[in-house]
């Protein structure tokens, strides 16, 4: 993680020639908000003095208490690459604070923070590496979003080229200018589907880069005429997007998931964290899984996770251990999606995972078969649950997890669920397609 | 001589073929055409044309931007279809103003092409230049090893280079950048 003081942020600002500056912070939703500031005002933003107004924000605050400031951390300062050389953006991700001058506890960014503090009185630091998925899809002559991809849609007089393709390797450009290292850049399962993985980093730089990630990707989509969508599972019959979270502690330099003398080279926090996450799994799959739409990429036969096990080779279950040790030890959590937010997601991992070092919840035995040919008696026997079937079971297990309530704090807790209960509410009364074409002729 | 490229991006489709048929019977080789931004930027990144001919007022993201975007990334050359509305903006690419006629369609055309080459000349210049800088600094600075280490003087170094160059059959700056990284390594 890069450190700039205020004073470098100024400079740089000015030596880049810097016009406007996008002060940017996240809802509770995961969407990405800009308030644009010009260069004259980034000594006052850099101060702290920017303020702007809450209600306008959907799951913030109610309008007697709108006024809210905006903390730009400054070593989240980058430029967009982009702009013409003479009148360039740049951006600094903000910490959303209340008048008073406390932290905003609507604020998904301080609600990472104040895990990570948690975990860092307990002697640990996170790092994850996130495996994002996404599709690109053509947009229509209205600039709509299709889900048609490239893969199946040939110019009449071309060879096959691959926009898809393109478009990835200028992701990939785009995002190393922006100081992102690059791990691996693929074309996925589904036809238009793609993955870029990046660098692992400390949990709140990791976050701050998802964000950053997914409006890169959004925009240099455009510029290739196609759109890039994060929703989990965009198309029937083929495999979903997912957010795998690769998530290891460390205590100073120290991989703290790392015991050489384990029989599978893992510590008593490893299994610890291990079993923290599958106790809280159903928890927290409102929050890492966050739409009606996400739990139709959770099903068998697709490479998510539908059951909450643990394993080291298999990639059916919740959670894998990968080869990697020393260092790089590490736990991959695969039911994330790239519709969730970042901040609350890495949040609520990690917090289900301290509950179980503080609790030393000592996880069931690994699980190293291929748990969708397994029959249903067979795996109630090994005693496997499963994640929640839907954005209506994710809430009401939600609820009824302290540990990942208290996490979110009550403020995001309460607005989250209102708010998803609505969505789910409106998604059930819908008359779908598949109802249509199954009923409307035969009954 | 290879038949230029062109692009043509327009809302309207009769328009599209007007402006088609004029060039074509120029000698124009009519690459594609696109009545919306999006397929516009996805046409134009697979065909490569030398030349898009763009209507500023282009569904879905306006052909100014469009532009803007065709011209960062490199991809081709630019003539925008202004509105007369539009003049007054500050516009950084070469444009023709509503009504069109057909001569001032092929003049700007042909405008763009003439100063096309001449840009590509020039680029083909300044990348030799660059070459013969970069030649420079690599030959000076293994002269300046060779004059310390074997206390040559400045042409004596010079020749040493030039000769071993020529026996070797390699050019003066790889002999150059071998001498540099010898002196690097055995430091």
């Amino acid at each position: 993680m890069k450190h700039y003081t205020k004073e470098q942020v100024l400079e740089l600002a000015r030596e880049n020639n810097v016009k406007f500056i996008r002060l940017q912070f996240t809802d509770i939703f995961g969407t990405l908000k800009n308030v644009a500031i010009t260069m004259d005002q980034l000594q006052k933003a850099l101060d702290n003095e920017i303020m702007f107004d809450g209600s306008s924000i959907e799951g913030f605050v109610r309008i007697e208490e709108s006024d809210m400031y905006l903390r730009p951390d400054p070593s989240t300062f980058v430029v967009f690459p982009w702009r013409p050389d003479d009148s360039r953006v740049a951006r600094l991700i903000c910490d959303v604070y209340n008048s008073d001058g406390t932290p905003f506890e609507g604020c998904p960014r301080n609600v990472l923070k104040r895990a990570l503090k948690e975990a860092e009185d307990m002697g640990y630091s996170m790092y994850v590496g996130p495996e994002a998925e996404f599709f690109l899809f053509h947009t229509d002559e209205e600039g709509k979003p299709t889900t048609i991809t490239h893969d199946n849609a040939g110019y009449f007089d071309l060879g096959p080229v691959d926009l898809g393709e393109n478009a990835r390797r200028d992701m990939c450009l785009t995002l190393e200018q922006l100081g992102f290292e690059i791990e691996a850049s693929h074309h996925e399962v589904a036809p238009g589907q793609h993955e870029i993985d990046f660098k692992y980093d400390d949990a709140l730089t990791t976050a701050d880069n998802i964000m950053t990630f997914k409006m890169m990707v959004r925009i240099i989509a455009q510029r290739h005429g196609l759109h890039a969508t994060f929703m989990p599972k965009p198309v029937y019959g083929i495999a979903g997007s997912g957010m795998h979270m690769n998530q290891s502690l460390f205590i100073g330099d120290k991989n703290a998931f790392y015991d050489p003398k384990d029989k599978l080279g893992l510590s008593k926090e490893a299994y610890y964290y291990i079993g923290g996450l599958l106790k809280h799994a159903k928890g927290i799959t409102a929050i890492t899984n966050p739409l009606v739409n996400s739990y139709k990429r959770l099903v068998s036969g697709y490479e998510a996770p539908v059951h909450i096990a643990w394993s080291m080779q298999n990639r059916s279950p919740l959670i894998r251990v990968p080869a990697g040790r020393g260092k790089a030890t590490r736990l991959e959590m695969r039911n994330p999606d790239p519709s969730c937010n970042p901040y609350l997601a890495l949040a609520v991992l990690l917090k289900a995972g301290l509950d179980g070092i503080k609790n030393k919840i000592q996880p069931p035995p690994p699980i190293n078969k291929n748990i969708y040919d397994m029959t249903r008696a067979e795996r109630k026997e090994l005693d496997i649950p499963s994640l929640p079937k839907n954005l209506k079971d994710a809430i009401d297990e939600l609820k009824k997890d302290d540990v990942i309530i208290s996490t979110l704090g009550s403020h995001v807790f309460n607005r989250y669920v209102e708010a998803k209960l609505i969505e789910w509410d409106s998604y059930k009364v819908q008359v779908t397609p598949w109802e249509l074409e199954q009923y409307l002729s035969k009954y | 001589m290879e038949r230029r490229r062109v692009f043509i991006a327009h809302r309207n489709k009769k328009f599209i073929k007007r402006i088609r048929h004029v060039l074509t019977e120029a000698g124009y080789n009519v690459v594609g055409t696109a009545v919306d931004a999006g397929s516009a930027l996805r046409k134009i990144r697979t065909l490569k044309p030398d030349l898009a001919v763009i209507d500023m007022d282009l569904p879905t993201m306006g052909g100014l931007q469009l532009a803007g975007i065709i011209d960062e990334s490199r991809l081709s050359d630019v003539i925008l279809i202004a509105g007369n509305a539009s003049i007054d903006q500050d516009i950084s690419f070469p444009f023709i103003s509503k009504p069109i006629t057909k001569s001032t369609l092929l003049q700007s055309v042909n405008l763009v092409f003439i100063n096309r080459q001449r840009i590509k000349k020039l680029e083909r210049e300044i990348d030799k230049l660059k070459d013969i800088l970069e030649n420079r600094k690599y030959i000076e600075r293994a002269k300046g090893i060779l004059m310390r280490d074997l206390g040559l003087t400045e042409q004596e170094a010079f020749r040493r280079i030039q000769k071993e160059s020529m026996d070797r059959g390699l050019p003066m700056k790889d002999v150059a950048r071998a001498i540099i990284t010898a002196r690097n390594t055995t430091r």
